[in-house]
């Protein structure tokens, strides 16, 4: 009865080990390419919230030089808008994907797009705490 | 997350076998393919929630870029 007991708990913790070990690959390309995607799309929302703020007259910005005068703003927006646009392409192209396809190199090209694009959005944004603190919660990215 | 209710009759399989102190090798493997097969299914589900979520949410501030790229001074 005991040696029983014992082979049944060896068998259960082998399981458990088999099972724990493949966790980590399960998620696999589709997975690694949504993490991506929810990362970027965290990154621009906060891009496009904190400019917001910061546009010159409207209420609460903060006056010149810390503001972003509207002619940038427009810019800002204009780059926002390509890399939200980009996001949902790529966004729709890995829901489509079936368990288990490599991811498609679209997807990358795509994110490295998108990177492109905040880090030109981040450029003109005028230096000071705001820019500090968004850069902080983004990533560094400056 | 992992839906626990689909879990329950593989754990009790495994529970049984090991219990019962079988050579049922072939058995075990074959349970660990399903409960990777289970936990795959409910990442694959997760994360396609995930993805509608992006999508909404990016075209709403898409379209909001979009006004905000014509702002004037």
């Amino acid at each position: 009865m005991l040696r029983t007991n014992k082979r049944g708990a060896i068998l259960i913790a082998a399981l458990a080990l088999l099972v724990l070990s493949g966790c980590a690959s399960l998620g696999g390309p589709r997975h690694v390419s949504t993490v991506g995607l929810v990362s970027a799309h965290s990154v621009l929302s906060a891009i496009q919230d904190t400019e917001m703020r910061l546009v010159c007259g409207r209420q609460g910005a903060p006056a010149a030089p810390l503001c972003v005068p509207v002619p940038t703003h427009r810019q800002i927006s204009a780059h926002l808008e390509q890399a939200f646009a980009l996001e949902v392409r790529a966004a729709m192209l890995v829901r489509s994907l079936p368990p288990g396809t490599p991811q498609p190199a679209e997807v990358v090209t795509i994110l490295v797009q998108v990177n492109a694009l905040v880090r030109q959005a981040m450029e003109l944004l005028p230096d000071g705490k705001d820019k500090a603190v968004l850069a902080q919660s983004i990533g560094g990215q400056k | 997350m992992i839906d626990l209710s689909k879990l329950g009759p593989l754990i009790q399989q495994v529970v049984t076998l090991g219990s019962i102190g079988g050579n049922g090798l072939q058995t075990a493997i074959a349970l660990v393919a399903q409960f990777k097969a289970v936990l795959a299914s409910q990442g694959y589900e997760s994360d396609t929630s995930e993805l509608e979520k992006v999508i909404a949410d990016a075209s709403r501030r898409q379209a909001i870029a979009a006004k905000e790229k014509e702002a004037e001074a």
